[in-house]
């Protein structure tokens, strides 16, 4: 009999994540500087996380044919490069904590945290190169190139988002919105997987297109619910501080929705409240933001089009995976269109 | 029990037949079996609820990505941009692109040479063949004629996904356009003392005018060979690929780019492996 969804996505978010460590931790240098450097950067991977990245680039890979150790290297990219990207977002948003504990930034200051993303992040380059040995010359400098595109496509996502933040912006539309995360979060969490574990398993030779489509609304789905545990999520499992978005000011699909619901009077005080820095906001301005999404229902709201997202996501699964044989992988990833909204 | 004291069977909670769609397979009447997700709040599906403004806006957002990047791949895979007819952006999109395309080109000989080396010169693991080179071994006698390997495959996605900003080189082979779906015909002449093998990579439909850079080693340290013309066939459309191999030539691997002088751009690689 066939397990539950959600049951057979966090198996097998176990089983690919258990591959995928070992090699993790292998490439994870170590040496000197240990103290200033090793030792620090191992901290975030050390930490645990899902590994859905891994295991979605695995998955595809395998529900296409190919072989789940052909897929590994990239996998551990993925996951160094990931790390890399969160220390860099804690030091940019003056994060507090991350997966339960405080972060790089606040243990051992913005300095050390900075370099620490720059080491992982040039971590990350030597799986894709040792690819060669396995993969052939060829492949390799596929896939380096699309890791590539979607390393440049996340800082483009995360510029907008940072300069949005800037600029206090306040006349955002949900598409803006939708364009920014398909930036900065979708590209490299499921996009990218979904591409490049089809690149593996058939030699360069898929129509990657549709892993945009599908990857998109997988990923657009999996964003909103973040956004959305972050204001009513349990801490201990989210492991980031809650009504941590609006501390530092985060233009999420609830404040926007929020923001074109405000009155005149409403907005401008928005606009006052988001344009101090984080370490200079009101904990009662937060409240009152707070508030004030709460009244608009925008958190209903924004599950609403998550919902709407990832239902577009499973008709984008259908149409890309829809003539493969059945499989395991096949069913974690359909299943994942709904474990995103349920992952609280 | 009835009020007689008789058993009757209850009153049955459906009285007609059910002929509704949505009725089928055990649903409950009026409720789309086929609905999804079970578990979306109410009051949010339509085309004008949430979940379907999120749905539109999300399919409006994906379609422009990926049409900006099909326009940015199919103005750099038609050989040159004209400057009017784009907006200044794509402008300077297309010209980081030719930057990242140089780049590239020395990575990628650098690349294909050390595959070569390795014995690997089909872009292949070991364990899982791949058919992406066409290769071919020339006789050793003066004048060997490699056999014509037919038609290029095309190995890349039928269409691409890029955006306007992507100015990566790759883009536009990835394009889709009515001449990367042509076939070229190719012939290899190798000229050579001793035995040779030659490998070829070479985008489809790119084969007007091309030129091929001297074959080098990728240690830079033996001589170049330089004896090597292409020739476009005006009948068949044939592309010919001449190269001497002088006598007593070190052995060894030597790879060179094949580019349109047009646009400067990559097409494709030789390589030729010398034997003692």
């Amino acid at each position: 009999m066939n397990e539950a969804p959600s049951d057979l996505v966090r198996e097998m978010l176990d089983e690919y994540g258990a591959l995928v460590r070992p090699d993790l931790e292998r490439y994870l240098a170590r040496g000197e500087p240990r103290r200033y450097l090793y030792d620090i950067a191992a901290d975030y991977p050390l930490r645990g996380g899902r590994m859905l990245r891994p295991s979605l680039c695995i998955a595809t890979a395998r529900a296409l044919g190919g072989d789940a150790e052909d897929a590994v290297n990239t996998a551990v990219a993925l996951e160094l490069m990931h790390n890399a990207f969160l220390v860099h977002d804690d030091v940019e948003d003056d994060g507090e904590e991350r997966r339960g504990r405080p972060t790089l930034n606040a243990l051992h200051g913005v300095a050390v945290a900075v370099n620490v993303g720059d080491a992982l992040a040039v971590m990350s380059l030597r799986p894709l190169i040792d690819n060669r040995k396995r993969l052939g010359p060829r492949l390799t400098l596929r896939v380096l190139e699309e890791t590539e595109l979607m390393a440049r496509e996340s800082v483009e996502g995360q510029a907008i988002e940072l300069g949005w933040r800037r600029d206090n912006a306040v006349d955002l539309g949900e598409d803006d919105y939708l364009r920014m995360i398909l930036k900065k979060t979708c590209w490299y969490t499921t996009i990218y997987p979904s591409r490049v574990g089809a690149l593996i398993a058939t030699r360069d030779g898929a129509d990657l297109e549709r892993m945009v489509r599908f990857g998109f609304f997988l990923g657009a789905a999996f964003q909103i619910e973040d956004d959305i545990l972050n204001l009513v999520g349990d801490k201990k499992k989210y492991g980031k501080e809650i009504d941590g978005d609006i501390w530092e000011g985060k233009r999420t699909l609830m404040l926007i929705h929020t923001m074109g619901r405000a009155s005149r009077e409403e907005r401008d005080r928005l606009r006052a409240a988001l344009a101090a820095p984080r370490s200079e906001r009101r904990g009662d301005d937060v409240e009152w933001i707070r508030g004030l999404i709460d009244r608009n229902e925008s958190v209903q709201y924004a599950r609403q089009v998550a919902h709407g997202l990832a239902g577009a996501a499973l008709h984008e699964f259908s149409l890309v995976f829809g003539d493969l044989p059945e499989s395991r992988d096949k069913r974690f990833i359909e299943g994942l269109t709904t474990w995103m909204l349920n992952r609280a | 029990m009835s009020d007689d004291g008789r058993m009757k069977r209850p009153k049955l909670e459906r009285q007609e037949p059910v002929r509704g769609f949505t009725g089928l397979f055990g649903a409950r009447p009026g409720r789309n079996p086929f609905a999804w997700p079970p578990s979306a709040p109410p009051g949010g599906a339509g085309p004008e609820g949430p979940v379907g403004r999120g749905v539109n806006l999300g399919y409006r957002v994906i379609d422009d990505y990926i049409k900006q990047g099909e326009q940015a791949a199919r103005a750099f895979q038609q050989g040159g941009y004209r400057p009017e007819t784009v907006t200044e952006d794509m402008q300077a999109m297309t010209e980081r692109m030719v930057g990242y395309a140089t780049d590239f080109a020395a990575l990628w000989v650098e690349m294909f040479g050390l595959a070569a080396a390795n014995g690997a010169s089909r872009g292949q693991s070991p364990e899982q063949p791949i058919p992406p080179f066409r290769t071919t071994a020339a006789r050793p006698e003066t004048g060997g004629t490699a056999p014509d390997p037919g038609p290029t495959p095309n190995t890349r996605p039928a269409t691409d996904t890029r955006p306007a900003t992507d100015t990566r080189p790759a883009a536009a082979a990835h394009a889709p356009s009515p001449q990367a779906r042509e076939h070229t015909r190719v012939a290899v002449q190798v000229s050579s003392a001793g035995r040779t093998e030659v490998t070829l990579d070479l985008q489809p439909g790119a084969h007007e005018g091309l030129v091929v850079h001297d074959l080098r080693d990728a240690a830079g340290d033996k001589p170049r060979i330089e004896e090597i013309t292409v020739e476009n066939g005006q009948a068949d459309g044939r592309l010919t690929i001449r190269i001497r191999v002088p006598d007593g030539h070190p052995e060894g691997v030597y790879s060179g780019m094949i580019l349109d002088p047009s646009t400067n751009l990559p097409k494709g690689t030789v390589s030729l492996r010398v034997e003692g």
